[in-house]
């Protein structure tokens, strides 16, 4: 119990710091839309641009104490947070429908992904198990996917880092690069937030990439993403099998018990909120009672948006520029490649099924 | 391994969090914060 407390302390100073900064960039936010009268100059004040480059700029112009460290590095647990309450605005009906198609795109994006890279790492002579670990960082969910791999394959310290650091260059620069390809290819809420949940590594810059571009999109890259997040075990328990049975790795001796080890718990706390608000909807008689829900669901909606101004407060303080340019030529070429190959392989996908994707 | 645990704690801490904030604010006692 007293480890506990000690821990919590420990994250203290850097919550403390996500959470000034995130409501100092909201109120800058606030502010600028309300002064600033040229549209496209008003968008750019958008409240998630302010808090990631707010926090680009204090992460790698300020000499942070390492007290702070802990905390910044938190943010993750606030994304999830977010997340999980986002799934008291959807019906669970049309969860499965999205959930169903994006399941069934996802499904075909990760193997182009692990096939790509796997081809471009022998290409380039990369190690096989950092390749495995880019391939699964492209194809999936960015670091926690790489960190779950990077165990049961038994990979390098170091080649777990450099595929990480991989993934996190190339989410920095989706944050720009997305949401401009997507205005100019003029497309809708709809594509371009399947599009970001698709192609875009890492769960945090996935939904900053959605949320720079609208707030309708972000419905739809969090729900992409989440079928990505829920087929990570899968593939990592394919790698594990195969590296084991050439003797690179351990054997996994319990499958089911390593699938629900590597599930994402989140997205069973996200269902269930969906769930429990779809019941709930359902189960109202009176208009007043419905109007006392909605404006609960609402709510709930402001505090997962709150709660991801601090994970894109979070986002912009842990991208170094410093350790961009220290990752290394060949593994960024690779991830070049695939990230290209990804990004116009998902966009093809995209258009294909928008029409058929139900409205949220 | 040890990294593994904490992703797998800090998942269910998530959830705990996510349903103690519903909770509050479906039975009126967590007010609406505006975004």
């Amino acid at each position: 119990m007293r480890n506990f407390f000690r821990s919590l302390l420990g994250l203290l100073p850097g919550i403390a710091l996500i959470v000034a900064l995130a409501i100092g960039g909201k109120l800058l936010s606030n502010w600028l839309q309300a002064i600033i009268t040229v549209a496209w100059l008003r968008s750019l004040a958008a409240s998630v641009i302010i808090a990631i480059i707010g926090g680009m700029l204090i992460g790698n112009l300020i000499p942070l104490p390492r007290i702070f460290a802990e905390g910044i590095n938190s943010y993750e647990f606030f994304l999830k947070v977010g997340i999980v309450l986002m799934g008291a605005r959807f019906l669970i009906t049309d969860v499965a429908r999205l959930g169903g198609i994006g399941l069934a795109i996802v499904v075909v994006e990760i193997a182009f992904s692990i096939a790509f890279v796997s081809l471009f790492s022998r290409l380039f002579r990369l190690p096989e198990k950092l390749g495995s670990l880019i391939s699964v960082g492209v194809g999936i969910c960015g670091v926690s996917a790489i960190i779950g791999a990077s165990g049961s394959i038994d990979a390098k310290k170091e080649e777990t880092g450099y595929a990480i650091a991989v993934i996190l260059v190339f989410g920095a620069l989706a944050l720009v690069a997305y949401p401009l390809l997507g205005r100019l290819m003029g497309m809708s809420d709809k594509a371009f937030g399947l599009w970001a949940g698709l192609a875009v590594d890492n769960t945090a810059e996935a939904v900053a990439t959605g949320a720079i571009y609208s707030r309708a999109a972000v419905a739809y890259t969090t729900l992409a993403k989440l079928c990505r997040n829920a087929l990570m075990g899968f593939v990592i328990l394919g790698f594990a099998i195969s590296y084991s049975r050439r003797g690179l790795a351990k054997d996994v001796s319990n499958k089911g018990l390593f699938l629900w080890q590597k599930f994402p718990k989140f997205v069973l706390g996200f269902l269930a909120l969906s769930v429990l608000f779809s019941v709930l909807f359902a189960a109202l008689r009176s208009p007043g009672d419905h109007a006392g829900l909605v404006a609960k669901t609402n709510g709930l909606k402001n505090l997962s948006e709150w709660a991801f101004q601090l994970t894109f407060v979070g986002v912009g303080l842990r991208t170094s520029f410093r350790d961009m340019v220290r990752t290394g030529i060949s593994p960024l070429v690779v991830g070049v490649a695939a990230e290209a190959a990804v990004a116009v392989f998902t966009l093809g996908m995209v258009f294909v099924v928008e029409g058929v994707l139900p409205s949220l | 391994m040890e990294t593994q645990k904490k992703r797998i704690s800090l998942d269910w801490w998530t959830v705990i969090t996510a349903a103690v904030i519903a909770a509050l604010v479906l039975g009126g006692i967590l007010p609406t914060i505006p975004w």
